[in-house]
């Protein structure tokens, strides 16, 4: 599939049908554009929003929807998802193994975990007692213990998990899969990103369409009311808005007939109509006080702690818009432990603990509340950082960086829960055993979602882009 | 067929269009006949002829697709086996069978779904011959792996590379062609419309019909100006304007200021304007702003475009700096900081690499701007498609490598030279005057100084209360005869020159310290080396040897063969005699400000020892180009030091954190950047945390003998002055007098201080200095050495390449470059006559602009992987005539705009036009386009009566809101809403705050060359205007305005709704438009009615229908 290169994707259906498809409805032109300000006047089936017309899938897709958990700093895998006893055992004693070149180069002794593992689940997966809640839910994880980035510096690794490239300015995984997929809401974006309070080293880039359409690129919600710029109207009265742009409507069809029907304008024109419909839906997607106390008790928002409760909001937020058919929510973290997320430099145990116990409730309830719903089988989860940490100490109670191995999991839709894939080497340094990409990764997400990461392509600069560039592989043991 | 093709054709022995491609190989064939075909041991020429002619063409235009890394279709094209073997349609070679072989045949073009390397033109004969002579022969493969492209690791492969890609189209100079004689020729007085139509007859199309002329009308202003046509104007234009009234109309926009604001905002898209550097702490990129000023006023001043990239290039170095008709201050040196308006991040880990990708991002920037070349793909490999090579590339680097980034001290209006002249002359008067004077002064006795510095040390140690302290000094003063003023000043020397470890001049005048007070310095351990390091010798630069440049006017070195003037200047208390080779900011004056940079140097110490003086200045020491110490120290520590010692000579040292930079390239820079100075003696590089002893200082004479100090200080002094006035060589004495005189200590007696009138002139002539204008800026550095880097990786360094230009461009041989960094010369190879791509370029651009696409779509990309054009002969036809016009903008610009294919109705009318070119590419129509945010924002503003026409300054600061994120900390200033009403050239460009409004609707990221903008189409553009506070306040502005502007009751709203339409959209209403406006309003009348004063009824109705017209889709485009 290679849509045709920087025009809108609507050129990929033939012209003149198209427009004949919007002249001959029995309305003409002027029902579809502010249909919802008639709603006597049902929109033709077959609508979409103006730049997410789905493109259709490869293969027959095992998932809808994605939820990435992202781990902002990089958690440590030694204390969560990869035990290694021998660190325990040498613990304080000088590594032993040689030592790549760190973030600090403040490097120390080895440091065992001050966390003990437990087998989880009827599968047993061993999880850390830092995550009591998640590891309830082990027989939906698929844990990759044997990740690698390329990147051992905040803002590159971000962009390559994000976008496949080290740099800024590429499509990120959000922008393809809606790109790939288009939107399933006509009310509401299709990527969105809720804003926890810690925008990624790196910045908003992460999330950006590079290349794509700038109609792929992440909306950005608020954790809060309202969760989007210029969503609220400014009108005194509700019906004095819908007046106006009635009114804008006839303006516009006069300024249609006297311009012919081009392309832009009517893609506006639509897009006025999404705008319009938003103002409601995003609100209302965005606003939890009518979730049953029942449920707010499954995302933790009656928890002790305010970041428990800040992302027990953003979790349940992530599940009504996944609900609503939005592809693609990622989560970045609060301040749980001030500004350091999981970057813990030092004081490894109050950083983790503090990052841990914000999420651990929510995530679980996250889980718990799709499986409920029907919707964990459609909803791929993804919780990962950029890239791990350290298992020698930095100074004396913190962990570098370390892109070398570290720990991931993925649940739901067409992913074998319950299981671990891959290792590292017995200190949980270096992925030994089934190491995995980044770029795998992505192309196993996107196979999930139906898509082939080797022909999801895009023309820009006289080159086909991909977001596996020319790499990737699906891994295929991780599908269930 | 493409044009790309046709160009291609020509090293094609036979038509292109297929059928002679049969008839070739067969030819081919029969050529080849004799050769032998049985495929045996390969011989040595076998071998050549492939490593030499096949390999770099596997290697080069297959290898990405059927490699290591991927293989398409199943392929793999690096060994016999898998040529033989093949993909998923079969063997790709079959050896002795070329004119089968699935190879041959797909880099033949044989077919539609047989055409490789992929989208890209036939490849020239010469390369198919080769590949059919290959196969023909057997396929000699020896085995063995493929040769990573890279200059020196094939060097004859490159060479056979470059062959083929030098005649690519746009490399080949522009012939200005025969204009082709459309049909109807009446139609189409400009050759451009001849152009256009012949193309469009061709097809079997025609031109749509003229747009109305309020459709014109407001088209011109805004391609031109960016901004909505007064109802004036459009009154006055009429229904029928003849050609020479829209010629006005033209002539009048291109005069306008407006024009250069809206053409500069187009201009900043190329070189990624920004007023911050981005990342992490997004700090301020300094004067950018001057940048965009200099764009505004070049475009408005029709500055020819090669003077124009000269001044880009090499502004800084013109031997004739365009200056400002108004100010007169050096235009072109401004034009030089867009080099430095790239992204920047504090604490780069790796600094060379951080060097090497800021240069990279130089060389992007430069080659798709000014000759649309993606120069910057050659950075790690040869380019893939283009003739660019990796030596290309870093002999372009080493431009930049041999330069410098400067904060230029620009003279503001020509007073500023003319003044400095004039102090020179007045400090050659004060130096002739100086000699007779002070002969004849210490004919007289003086100057006095033992009495003053025995009472002082008196009077420091007799312990005397503050409050009784000046009748106290007064009445020594009395008493001795002493002048109260100047003994007041030694004792606040001998003070300093008591203190523990004091260098003071005066020092070793003071009398044993039994009281306490004088303590004997600690003597400055001598200079040693570690003994952990002996490799490098230290080192010493002096400020006086060769290589150190002067930025501004500050270092300005007194003009040769002025004799000895040098050697004072007036200080802030008296005169000051300079030892020779300092480097001195204040040796004019104190208020001049500049920069002084010593040679490049690496870094063989961990210590560098500075010698100097100074106050209210600074020291930096850049290391590999690094630019942002300024801001932030991590990383760089002790790089840059506040010099503030007074007026004497001191050791300061950088020492802490030097050893993790051993081995880089840096420079050191002496900063004055206000009304103090600084002054350098000497650097020393060494491996001794310590300076180097002895002090500069010498030793006092009073050593031994017992006898009271002061005995011998007049003698010392007067000979000091006296050798000075003599011509004799000038000993320590020399010095201590130039000390005291400095520090007004010398008391002249009825003689007068020498020249006191003219120290005064000077002193008042440098108090009414204009104070320089600043601005970023690039300079020339010394010539640093440059290496290809291997894959780009600073940390491989390979061979030695020079200064050069593009080879595609101006040929394999050096350049001659007489001294310097070599831009001026670089400059003029751009702007050359022989540069086929510097027009080309441009006039697309500017077609671009007018007709919403360039002829060539990928207006920053001319090469292989650039569209072609679609009118090739009319792109060279207006490449020939701009330049044969002097490079003028503004008359391209005039005669695009009154052309017959321009003034088209953008309508899709015709659908059988529409079906046969759906994208317009052959102009049957003009193009309907979107404002871009910035002239939305504009069109809003000045719509609304609201538009501040203000030109020039700073910028102002970006508007705040809550959804920009939560790192307000990184930012100081919030701008106001409306941003103060300003066009938006001039709002802020903050790389981490960009504008909501402008982002919407596309602003581009500012990273590279972006010149052709997205236009996307997104619900969030709807949500800004039914939403953003900015656009309801301009639409309640235009509310209140209207209403002022016809106060009281209306009776009948038709004629206030005639005149918002024709303000906001350039015509009347139609009446079914009138129609829903008074709908509008008669809805809003019942609510309206419900509070307030009737007053502000009025308002909240009439703003509801300004909103309105901000909403419809017809005043964000433009027809």
């Amino acid at each position: 599939m290679s849509p045709d290169p920087g025009t809108a994707p609507e050129a990929a259906l033939p012209r003149w049908s198209r427009r004949r498809l919007l002249r001959d409805s029995a309305l003409g032109f002027g029902a579809l554009a502010f249909s919802a300000l008639f709603p006597s006047q049902a929109a033709p089936g077959g609508w979409a929003p103006a730049d997410g017309r789905p493109r259709g899938t490869h293969h027959r897709a095992r998932a809808r929807n994605v939820i990435f958990l992202y781990m902002d700093g990089g958690v440590s895998q030694v204390d969560t998802f990869d035990p290694k006893p021998r660190l325990s055992r040498e613990d304080g004693k000088p590594f032993g193994l040689r030592m790549e070149p760190t973030q600090f180069e403040d490097n120390g002794a080895t440091l065992g975990s001050p966390w003990a593992f437990r087998p989880r689940g009827r599968c047993g997966l061993p999880i850390s007692e830092l995550f009591p809640w998640i590891g309830s839910r082990a027989d939906d994880l698929c844990v990759v213990r044997s990740m690698v980035s390329r990147f051992s510096e905040h803002n590159a690794a971000n962009y390559f998990l994000h976008s496949g490239t080290g740099m800024s300015g590429r499509p990120s995984l959000g922008a393809w899969t809606t790109y790939g997929l288009g939107s399933e809401n006509r009310d509401l974006p299709g990527y969105v990103v809720l804003d926890g309070g810690l925008i990624p080293s790196g910045g908003v880039d992460c999330f950006g369409s590079g290349f794509l359409p700038a109609s792929h690129q992440a909306s950005l919600f608020r954790n809060d009311l309202p969760a989007l710029a210029n969503i609220l109207p400014l009108e005194s009265r509700p019906d004095l808005q819908a007046r106006k742009l009635r009114s804008v409507r006839a303006l516009d069809r006069t300024a249609l007939d006297r311009l012919g029907a081009h392309d832009p304008l009517e893609a506006a024109i639509r897009n006025a109509e999404l705008a319009y419909r938003m103002q409601m839906a995003v609100p209302e997607a965005t606003d939890i006080s009518g979730e049953s106390a029942a449920t707010r008790r499954l995302y933790g928002l009656e928890a002790s702690s305010e970041h428990t409760r800040a992302y027990g909001r953003q979790c349940l937020v992530a599940r009504r818009l996944v609900e609503r058919g939005v592809r693609f929510v990622e989560l970045t973290c609060t301040r749980a432990h001030g500004n350091a997320r999981w970057d813990a430099h030092g004081d490894l145990r109050n950083n983790h603990s503090a990052n841990a116990r914000a999420i651990d409730q929510p995530i679980a309830g996250l889980l718990a509340d799709l499986e409920g719903r029907g919707l964990l089988g459609e909803t791929v989860i993804l919780w990962s950082g950029e890239f791990g940490r350290t298992p020698f100490a930095q100074g004396r109670d913190g962990r570098d960086h370390n892109p070398h191995g570290f720990s991931l999991w993925m649940a739901g839709g067409g992913v074998r829960g319950g299981m671990a894939y891959g290792s590292t080497d017995e200190y949980g340094y270096k992925a030994v055993e089934n190491p995995v990409e980044i770029h795998d990764l992505h192309a196993t997400l996107l196979h999930l979602l139906g898509l082939d990461h080797e022909r999801l392509t895009h023309r820009f600069g006289g080159r086909d882009h991909r977001l596996t560039d020319v790499h990737g592989r699906v891994v295929h043991d991780l599908l269930a | 067929m493409s044009p790309a093709a046709r160009t291609r054709s020509d090293s094609w022995p036979v038509g292109p269009g297929g059928t002679g491609f049969r008839a070739w190989v067969t030819a081919g064939l029969a050529l080849l006949g004799t050769v032998i075909r049985a495929v045996g041991t390969p011989n040595d020429s076998q071998v050549a002829f492939f490593e030499e002619r096949v390999r770099p063409f596997l290697v080069t235009e297959c290898r990405e697709c059927h490699g290591p890394g991927r293989q398409r279709g199943g392929l793999r094209v690096d060994s016999r086996e898998a040529l033989l073997r093949g993909g998923d349609s079969g063997p790709a070679v079959l050896p002795g069978r070329a004119s089968e072989s699935r190879l041959f045949l797909a880099v033949s073009h044989a077919g539609p779904d047989l055409a490789m390397p992929k989208d890209r033109p036939r490849l020239a004969g010469a390369v198919l011959r080769d590949i059919a002579r290959w196969i023909d022969e057997g396929a000699v493969f020896p085995a063995g792996s493929d040769p990573v492209p890279g200059s020196s690791e094939h060097p004859s492969g490159w060479a056979k590379v470059f062959e083929s890609r030098r005649h690519w189209w746009s490399l080949r100079p522009p012939v200005d062609p025969t204009i082709p004689a459309p049909r109807d020729p009446d139609d189409a007085e400009d050759a451009v419309d001849r152009f256009v139509f012949a193309r469009l007859e061709a097809e079997g199309l025609r031109a749509s019909p003229p747009a109305t002329p309020q459709v014109w009308l407001r088209r011109v202003h805004g391609v031109i100006t960016g901004l909505p046509p007064e109802p004036a104007q459009l009154a006055a234009f009429g229904t029928d304007p003849s050609m020479e009234a829209r010629a006005r109309v033209v002539d009048g926009l291109l005069a306008s200021p407006a024009f250069g604001e809206r053409w500069a905002r187009h201009w900043m898209d190329l070189v990624r304007f920004a007023d911050s550097y981005g990342h992490e702490q997004d700090y301020p990129i300094p004067h950018a702003w001057r940048y965009r000023d200099y764009l505004i006023r070049a475009f408005n001043a029709d500055v020819p475009y090669g003077r124009f990239v000269q001044e880009h290039l090499a502004g800084d170095l013109l031997p004739n700096p365009r200056r400002d008709p108004v100010s007169g201050h050096d235009e072109s040196v401004l034009a030089t900081g867009f080099w430095y308006l790239h992204q920047a991040t504090h604490a780069p880990v790796d600094p060379l690499q951080d060097e090497a990708d800021r240069i990279d991002n130089q060389i992007d920037v430069f080659s798709k701007t000014f000759l649309g070349l993606t120069v910057a793909c050659a950075r790690c490999h040869d380019h893939k498609f283009d003739a660019i090579s990796t030596r290309d590339y870093y002999s372009l680097a080493a431009f930049l490598r041999s330069s410098r980034q400067d904060i230029a001290s620009i003279d503001p209006d020509g007073s500023l030279e003319s003044r400095l002249e004039s102090l020179v002359q007045h400090h050659h008067v004060l130096s002739r005057s100086l000699r007779p004077a002070i002969r004849a002064a210490l004919g007289h006795g003086s100057p006095k100084v033992a009495p003053y510095l025995e009472a002082a040390v008196g009077l420091v140690r007799a312990g005397i209360p503050t409050n009784a302290w000046s009748g106290r000094v007064a009445g020594a003063a009395r008493d001795l005869k002493l002048d109260a003023g100047i003994l007041e000043r030694w004792t606040t020397e001998v003070r300093a020159a008591s203190a523990i470890g004091s260098q003071h001049p005066l020092r070793p005048w003071l009398p044993p310290a039994a009281e306490g007070g004088a303590a004997a310095p600690a003597p400055t351990p001598a200079l040693t080396r570690t003994p952990a390091d002996r490799s490098t010798p230290d080192w010493t630069l002096r400020a006086d040897d060769a290589g150190w440049m002067p930025s501004g006017q500050a270092f300005r070195p007194p003009p040769a063969g002025h004799g000895d003037q040098g050697t004072w200047r007036v200080g802030s208390l008296g005169l000051e005699h300079l030892a020779t080779g300092l480097g001195h900011s204040g040796r004019w004056a104190g208020r001049l400000q500049g920069a002084l940079r010593s040679p490049t140097f690496a870094l063989t110490h961990d210590h560098l020892h500075l010698h100097l003086a100074g106050r209210g200045s600074r020291v930096r020491l850049v290391i590999a180009r690094y630019g942002l110490r300024e801001f932030n120290p991590l990383l760089f520590e002790a790089t840059q030091l506040d010099v503030d010692t007074g007026g004497d000579l001191a050791w300061r040292s950088i020492t802490s954190g030097l050893r993790r930079h051993r081995g880089r390239l840096a420079y050191l820079e002496l900063l004055d950047d206000g009304d103090g100075f600084i002054a350098l003696d000497r650097v020393v590089s060494s491996d001794n945390p310590s300076p180097p002893s002895p002090p500069a200082h010498p030793p006092g004479p009073a050593d031994g003998g017992g006898t009271p100090r002061p005995v011998g200080l007049d003698q010392t002094v007067h000979a000091g002055l006296r050798s000075w006035a003599d011509d004799a060589p000038g000993g320590p004495g020399l010095d201590l007098a130039s000390g005291l005189w400095r520090r007004g200590l010398l008391d002249w007696g009825a003689s007068g201080e020498p020249a006191a009138a003219e120290v005064a002139r000077i002193r008042t002539m440098t108090t009414n200095l204009p104070a320089p204008i600043r601005a970023l800026a690039m300079t020339d550095g010394s010539v640093e050495p440059a290496r290809i880097l291997v894959r780009g990786d600073p940390k491989t360094p390979g061979e030695p390449v020079p200064r050069r230009f593009l080879e595609a461009l101006a040929g394999p041989g050096p350049m001659g470059i007489a001294r310097g960094s070599g831009r001026l010369e670089w400059a003029q190879a751009v702007t050359s006559p022989t540069n086929p791509l510097l027009h080309r370029v441009i006039v697309n651009r500017v077609w671009a602009h007018l007709f919403g696409r360039g002829l060539v779509e990928t207006v920053d990309n001319f090469g292989a992987l650039g569209t072609p054009p679609s009118h090739p002969e009319l792109l060279d036809h207006l490449a020939v005539g701009f330049a044969r016009d002097g490079g003028s903008l503004k008359r391209l610009i005039r005669r695009l705009c009154l052309t017959r294919t321009f003034g088209q109705a953008s309508e899709a009318s015709d659908a059988r036009a529409e079906a046969a070119d759906p994208s317009n590419r052959l102009l049957h129509r003009q193009n309907l386009r979107r404002l871009e945010g910035e002239a939305l924002r504009d069109a809003l503003l000045a719509t609304a009566g609201n538009l501040d026409r203000r030109r020039f300054g700073p910028a102002v600061p970006t508007h705040m809101t809550p959804f920009m994120g939560d790192r307000m900390w990184v930012r100081n200033a919030n701008g106001p809403l409306d941003g103060d009403r300003r066009r938006s050239v001039y709002q802020e460009t903050r790389r981490n705050f960009l504008s909501p409004l402008f982002v919407t609707f596309d602003l581009p990221i500012p990273e590279s060359t972006v010149g052709r903008r997205n236009g996307s189409n997104v619900p969030a553009q709807a949500l800004a205007l039914m939403n953003d506070p900015f656009v309801r306040q301009q639409a309640i502005a235009w509310a209140h305005e209207v209403i002022a502007g016809d106060p009281g009751p209306v009776a009948d709203p038709r004629e206030r709704i005639g005149r918002l339409h024709r303000r906001a959209l350039g015509r009347d209403p139609a009446p079914a438009e009138t129609r829903a406006m008074l709908d509008l309003l008669a809805g809003t009348e019942l609510e309206a009615g419900s509070s307030g004063s009737d007053a502000e009824a009025e308002v909240r109705r009439w703003t509801e229908l300004c909103h309105a017209i901000f909403l419809t889709q017809e005043f964000t485009h433009v027809p």
